[in-house]
C-alpha cells in the first residue's frame, strides 16, 4: 500500500466518524440565549460542508493514488527505523506536560541532553553546554526581558 | 510645513535614533522566533510607551512592528519555520533555496522585497489615504465573502504535484476550522468542554507544527544526517549567492503586482498579511510562464511574499489614520498607544495633530531604510546557522517551538495543538500531500463563514445578495472560471506527463 | 500565629494547614496577612488592549505598596472567560487576582453555560469605569433615540446592529435596551469593537457601541450621530443623553476591577483592597489614567459586587424574556 493509499484510507474514516459523531453532537449542547435566530446558515452548516468535502477529497484520494508512481522519498521511509520519530514525539510531548510540573527551565534541560544523549552527539561537552545554555538563556530573554511568564517549579517559587 | 519639520526635529534626538535602532534589531529577533509574532512584541512595548515622549513612543512600536514582519522571513528561510504566520508563503521557494546553497541570496531577495513592499504602502498611505480608506468601507459583508471565495482559489496553485491531493488537504485544514464557537451565536463546536477550544485551533501553534516541528521530526527520522552542502565562505559559494541585473529586472514585475495586493488586503479589516502573501505568491505563480519553477526555489516566490506582507503594514495605517479603525490588530495596539500619548485618533489627527502623522509617515521611512542596512550586514552571519550540524541545531529549534508555542496565549494546549499539527505535517511530507493549501483553508474558513453569516443576517437568508452586489458577483464568477482554467491545464499536464516514456 | 476568621465554610483543614504551612518561615507571630509570593493579576485578553491597560497600570501604580512583585498574566481566550474560569478555581490564598467586570463577569455566564459563576468571585476593589455610546452612520437619519425606536416600530426587525462577538457585553447592552423599549433588532457579530464602527461608516449595519473618547472624535469629524449611552451621561461627551433620561431603564457599562476566588480570607482581601486604594488616589496613577484616557471609578470591594450583580441581574432579565419569544 502507498502513503497516498494509506492516508486516503484513514482520512476516509476520519471524516465518517466526523460526520457521522461529532457533528450531530453539536446541537445537542448548544446554549440556550439571546438571539437565537439565524438565517439560512446556522452552527452545523459549515462542520458538515467540510466534513463532506472531507470525505469527498479522501475517497478520491483513495482511489486515484494507486495510479502514481511511488515516490522516492516513501520508499526511504520504509528503510528507516520507525522508533527515532516516535521517540522524539514522546520526549517533545514529555517536555509539554513536564513543564507544568517542573518548570520550563528543568523541562527544557532534560528535553535536550535526552535528544542529544539518545540520538547520539558527536561532542559531549558541547551536548552538555548547549543542553543547559540554551534553556537558560530562553528563560533569561522571555521572562526578564520580554516579561512572558513561562511556568516555573512550584517548588522554586 | 511646520508640522513636518517640527516632526523631524523630533526624530532627529539621539533618544529617539536609539530607541529606533533597538526595536528594530528587537523586532528582527522577535519576529525570527517562531511563535513569538509582532503582536506580543508590540503589546509587550506599550507598557513603556507610556513613559516615552510621542515620537520616541511611535519610533518603538512601528520599528518592532515592520521589521517583525520581515524577520519572520529569516527563520522561514532558513530553518522551514516561519516566525510569523505573515511568512508562511516566504517557505515555500526560500527554504529550498538555502537546500542548495543559496540561503544568502533568498535572505538578500527577502530583505529588498520587504523593503520595497514597505516603502510602496508607506506612498500609498502618503498619497491617497483618504480615498483608499473611503473605498475600504464599501467592503461589507457581501464583498468581504466574496473575496475569501475568491482566495480559496489558491489552493489549485499550492497542491502541487496532486490536485486531488491538495483538495483533501484544503478539506481537512476547513475541518480544522469548524472547532471553536460559531461565529454567529457562539455555539461550542467539537470543544468537549474545554473553555481553552472556544476560540478555536490558534494558528501560531498550528503553524509552527505543521511546518517547524514536521522538518524536525523529518530529520530525526533520517538520524540527523550530516548536511551534504557546503555552505563555505569560498568564492564559489559567493559567486552563487550573487544576484544578478537580469534577475533584479525580473523580480521588478512580481514585487510590484505583490506590493499592490498586499496593500489592497491592507486596508481591508480583518484579513491580514498572511492572507495577503499566500494570494500574492498564488498571482505571481499563476502569470509566471513557467510555473512549475515555483517550489523548487524560485526567487520571484520569495520576493512576492515579502513584499506583499511587507505593503500590509503601511497599508493597515490607512484605515487607522483616515478613520481612527484600527486595519489590525497591531494598529490596535499603537492606537491605544497614540491615546496614551493624549493624541485622539479619528478622522480628525490630519488637522489636530499633523505633527502626529508626520512622525508616522517619517518612522515608517527611517525604520524601513534601517531595516535594510541591519538585514544587509546580519544575512551573512545569519546564513551561517545553517553550518550547525543539524543534532544540535533542531533540538535547539524544537524549544524554541515550544517556548514560543507557549507565549502565545500561555495556555498548555496550544503544545499539543503544536505537536499534533508536527505529526500530521509530518504524515503529509511522508504521503505526498501538500501543507500549504490546509494552512491557507484554515486561515480563510473562520472569517469567510463569519461574513457569509453576517450577510445572510442582514439579507435575512437570501443568498440573492451576493450574486447582485457587483463586486461579489464579479469576483464569483472571475473565481469560478479560474477554477476551471486551473482544472483543466491540470488535466492537460497530467495526461502529458503519463504519455512522456518514464 | 495569624489572626483568621474561620466563618467560611469551605475554608476547612486543608486551607489551615496550607495556612500553617506558609506560616512556619513567616515573621512576626502578630503580623496580619501578608503575601507570601509574587500575586498574580490575571488578564483574560491579549497584551495591548483596554483590559490589559487598566492591569499594567494600577499594577504599576501599586507596586511600590507591596512587598512582592505584582504580576500580570495574559491568559486571553474565549471572551475573557478563559482567565475567569481559572482564577475561580485557583488557590483562593489571596495571590490570584482577575481582572473582572466586563464581558466574562456580567454578560458572558447569562448567554451560555460558562464553568464558573460570577458567585465564585469577591470584589476587591473597582478601578474604573468606562461608559458605552450607541452611534449611528451620521445622515442615516437615525439621529436621537427616539428615531430608532420609531423606525424599529415601524418596521420590525429592519434595523441591525453590530457587537464585538456574540454574548459579549455590547450584545448584552443592545439586548436590554432592545427588551426596555420593546423593539426587535437584528444582531450581527463582529470581531470586535472596531470593525462593527466600520460596518457602521460603511453603511452595512445601522448601529454600534463604541467608547465615549471614540464617539468624541467621530462626531467631531461628522462622521457618527452619538445617540446614547447606555447607562448614565459620560463627562467626556456631556451632551450625549443616556437611555435612562430617555426613559428606558437600561445602566449597562464596562467596568473593570479586581476581584479574588470567593474563598479568599477576608484579612487578605483587606490588605490588597487598601493598597490599591492607596495606589489610585497617588498622583502617578491619576496622571497616566488622565492621559490614557482610562475613567477612574472607585468602589470598594462589595460595592464593585454589587454593581456587577445589579448589571448582570438586569442582562438576565432581558435574557430570559428573549428565551421566552424563542421557544
Amino acid at each position: 500500500m502507498t502513503g497516498g493509499r494509506a492516508i486516503g484510507l484513514a482520512c476516509t474514516v476520519a471524516s465518517i466518524l466526523f460526520l457521522a459523531i461529532l457533528v450531530p453532537g453539536i446541537d445537542a449542547n448548544r446554549f440556550t440565549g439571546g438571539g437565537m435566530q439565524f438565517y439560512s446558515v446556522g452552527p452545523t452548516a459549515l462542520p458538515y460542508f467540510a466534513g463532506g468535502l472531507m470525505l469527498l477529497f479522501s475517497v478520491l484520494t483513495l482511489i486515484t493514488s494507486g495510479q502514481e508512481r511511488p515516490k522516492p522519498a516513501e520508499s526511504g521511509v520504509a528503510s528507516a527505523s520507525l522508533w527515532r520519530p516516535v521517540v522524539f514525539i514522546l520526549l517533545a510531548a514529555a517536555l509539554s506536560g513536564g513543564m507544568l510540573i517542573a518548570g520550563f527551565l528543568i523541562a527544557a534541560i532534560l528535553f535536550l541532553l535526552a535528544v542529544f544523549w539518545i540520538y547520539g552527539a558527536a561532542s559531549k561537552p558541547l551536548a552538555l553546554g548547549l543542553g543547559v545554555a540554551v534553556p537558560l538563556g530562553v528563560d533569561l530573554v522571555l521572562r526578564k526581558l520580554f516579561y512572558i511568564p513561562l511556568p516555573v517549579a512550584p517548588f522554586l517559587s | 510645513m511646520e508640522a513636518f519639520l517640527t516632526a523631524l526635529a523630533g526624530m532627529g534626538e539621539p533618544a529617539t535614533l536609539l530607541t529606533l535602532l533597538l526595536s528594530v534589531a528587537i523586532g528582527l529577533v522577535i519576529g525570527a522566533i517562531p511563535g513569538l509574532t509582532v503582536n506580543i512584541a508590540v503589546a509587550l512595548a506599550v507598557p513603556l510607551a507610556i513613559f516615552m515622549p510621542t515620537s520616541q513612543a511611535l519610533v518603538m512600536l512601528i520599528g518592532l512592528y515592520g521589521a517583525g514582519i520581515f524577520g519572520g522571513s529569516i527563520s522561514a528561510i532558513l530553518l522551514n519555520a516561519p516566525g510569523t504566520p505573515a511568512s508562511a508563503a516566504t517557505v515555500f521557494d526560500g527554504f529550498p533555496m538555502a537546500q542548495r546553497g543559496e540561503a544568502t541570496k533568498a535572505l538578500r531577495i527577502s530583505l529588498v522585497a520587504s523593503v520595497f513592499g514597505s516603502i510602496f504602502s508607506i506612498l500609498l498611505l502618503i498619497l491617497l489615504a483618504p480615498q483608499l480608506a473611503d473605498f475600504a468601507l464599501r467592503f461589507g459583508p457581501v464583498e468581504i465573502a466574496a473575496l475569501l471565495f475568491f482566495t480559496f482559489t489558491i489552493i489549485g496553485v499550492l497542491s502541487g504535484d496532486s490536485m486531488v491531493k491538495g483538495l483533501l488537504s484544503a478539506s481537512i485544514g476547513m475541518v480544522l476550522a469548524t472547532v471553536g464557537s460559531d461565529p454567529m451565536l457562539g455555539t461550542p463546536r467539537f470543544t468537549f468542554g474545554l473553555t481553552s477550544l472556544l476560540d478555536g485551533l490558534t494558528y501560531v501553534p498550528l503553524l509552527v507544527g505543521l511546518f517547524a516541528l514536521a522538518e524536525i521530526i523529518d530529520e530525526v527520522t533520517k538520524g540527523f544526517p550530516r548536511s551534504k552542502q557546503r555552505f563555505d565562505l569560498d568564492q564559489e559559494d559567493r559567486a552563487r549567492n550573487r544576484i544578478s541585473l537580469p534577475e533584479w529586472r525580473s523580480l521588478l514585475l512580481p514585487m510590484t503586482r505583490a506590493s499592490g495586493i498586499g496593500s489592497f488586503i491592507g486596508i481591508l479589516p480583518g484579513i491580514g498579511a498572511t492572507i495577503a502573501s499566500f494570494m500574492a505568491y498564488a498571482d505571481i505563480k499563476r502569470s509566471a510562464r513557467n510555473p512549475e519553477a515555483f517550489g523548487k526555489g524560485d526567487i520571484r516566490g520569495v520576493a512576492a511574499s515579502e513584499s506583499s506582507n511587507n505593503a500590509v503594514v503601511g497599508a493597515t495605517f490607512i484605515p487607522t489614520l483616515a478613520l481612527g479603525i484600527p486595519g489590525d490588530a497591531v494598529t490596535a495596539i499603537l492606537l491605544g498607544a497614540l491615546v496614551i500619548q493624549g493624541v485622539t485618533p479619528g478622522p480628525l489627527i490630519f488637522v489636530n495633530a499633523p505633527e502626529v502623522v508626520y512622525t508616522i509617515y517619517i518612522v515608517l521611512f527611517a525604520s524601513t531604510v534601517l531595516m535594510g542596512v541591519i538585514g544587509y550586514f546580519a544575512i551573512r552571519p545569519l546564513a551561517l546557522t545553517l553550518r550547525i550540524p543539524k543534532i544540535y541545531l533542531m533540538p535547539c529549534v524544537a524549544l524554541m517551538c515550544v517556548a514560543g508555542s507557549y507565549v502565545a496565549r500561555n495556555n498548555i494546549l496550544d503544545l499539543f495543538v503544536m505537536l499534533g499539527a508536527g505529526v500530521l505535517g509530518f504524515i503529509f511530507n511522508r504521503t505526498g500531500v501538500p501543507v500549504a493549501p490546509l494552512l491557507i483553508t484554515f486561515i480563510i474558513t473562520r472569517p469567510f463563514e463569519e461574513a457569509v453569516r453576517q450577510a445572510l443576517t442582514q439579507s435575512e437568508g437570501s443568498m440573492a445578495v451576493f450574486f447582485t452586489n457587483p463586486i461579489s458577483g464579479g469576483l464569483i464568477l472571475f473565481a469560478i472560471g479560474l477554477m476551471g482554467f486551473t482544472l483543466r491545464s491540470e488535466r492537460r499536464r497530467r495526461s502529458t506527463a503519463r504519455s512522456a516514456p518514464q | 500565629m495569624r489572626t483568621m476568621k474561620l466563618g467560611f465554610p469551605k475554608f476547612g483543614i486543608v486551607g489551615a494547614a496550607v495556612a500553617a504551612t506558609l506560616a512556619l518561615g513567616a515573621a512576626p507571630a502578630d503580623a496580619a496577612w501578608e503575601p507570601k509570593r509574587p500575586i498574580q493579576i490575571v488578564v483574560g485578553f491579549a497584551p495591548g488592549g483596554g483590559t490589559d491597560q487598566t492591569a499594567r497600570l494600577i499594577a504599576s501604580a501599586a507596586q511600590e505598596f507591596f512587598p512582592v512583585p505584582l504580576v500580570v498574566v495574559n491568559r486571553p481566550g474565549a471572551s475573557g472567560t478563559l482567565a475567569a474560569e481559572i482564577v475561580a478555581n485557583a488557590d483562593p490564598d489571596g495571590h490570584t487576582l482577575l481582572v473582572a467586570g466586563g464581558s466574562e463577569s456580567t454578560s458572558v455566564p447569562n448567554h451560555m453555560k460558562t464553568n464558573y459563576q460570577l458567585s465564585q468571585f469577591r470584589g476587591v476593589i473597582r478601578v474604573n469605569r468606562e461608559h458605552m455610546v450607541i452611534v449611528t452612520k451620521a445622515g442615516s437619519g437615525l439621529d436621537s433615540i427616539d428615531a430608532v425606536v420609531k423606525r424599529a416600530k415601524e418596521k420590525p426587525g429592519s434595523l441591525s446592529y453590530g457587537s464585538s462577538g456574540p454574548a459579549g457585553i455590547l450584545h448584552s447592552a443592545f439586548l436590554v435596551f432592545e427588551k426596555e423599549a420593546g423593539i426587535q433588532m437584528k444582531h450581527v457579530p463582529y470581531q470586535g469593537g472596531a470593525p462593527a464602527l466600520a460596518a457602521v461608516l460603511g453603511g452595512h449595519i445601522d448601529m454600534a457601541i463604541i467608547t465615549p473618547g471614540d464617539a468624541q472624535a467621530q462626531v467631531a469629524a461628522g462622521k457618527v450621530h452619538a445617540i446614547a449611552t447606555t447607562s448614565d451621561r459620560a463627562a467626556q461627551i456631556p451632551d450625549v443623553p443616556s437611555l435612562t433620561d430617555a426613559g428606558y431603564d437600561v445602566n449597562i457599562e464596562n467596568m473593570k476591577g479586581l476581584v479574588a476566588p470567593a474563598e479568599t480570607p477576608d484579612e487578605a482581601v483587606a490588605y490588597m483592597h487598601e493598597r490599591f486604594e492607596k495606589a489610585m488616589q497617588s498622583e502617578g496613577f491619576k496622571t497616566l489614567a488622565a492621559k490614557s484616557k482610562i475613567e477612574p471609578g472607585y468602589l470598594s470591594g462589595q460595592d464593585f459586587e454589587d454593581a456587577m450583580k445589579r448589571m448582570s441581574d438586569s442582562i438576565a432579565a432581558a435574557m430570559s424574556g428573549e428565551q421566552k419569544a424563542a421557544q
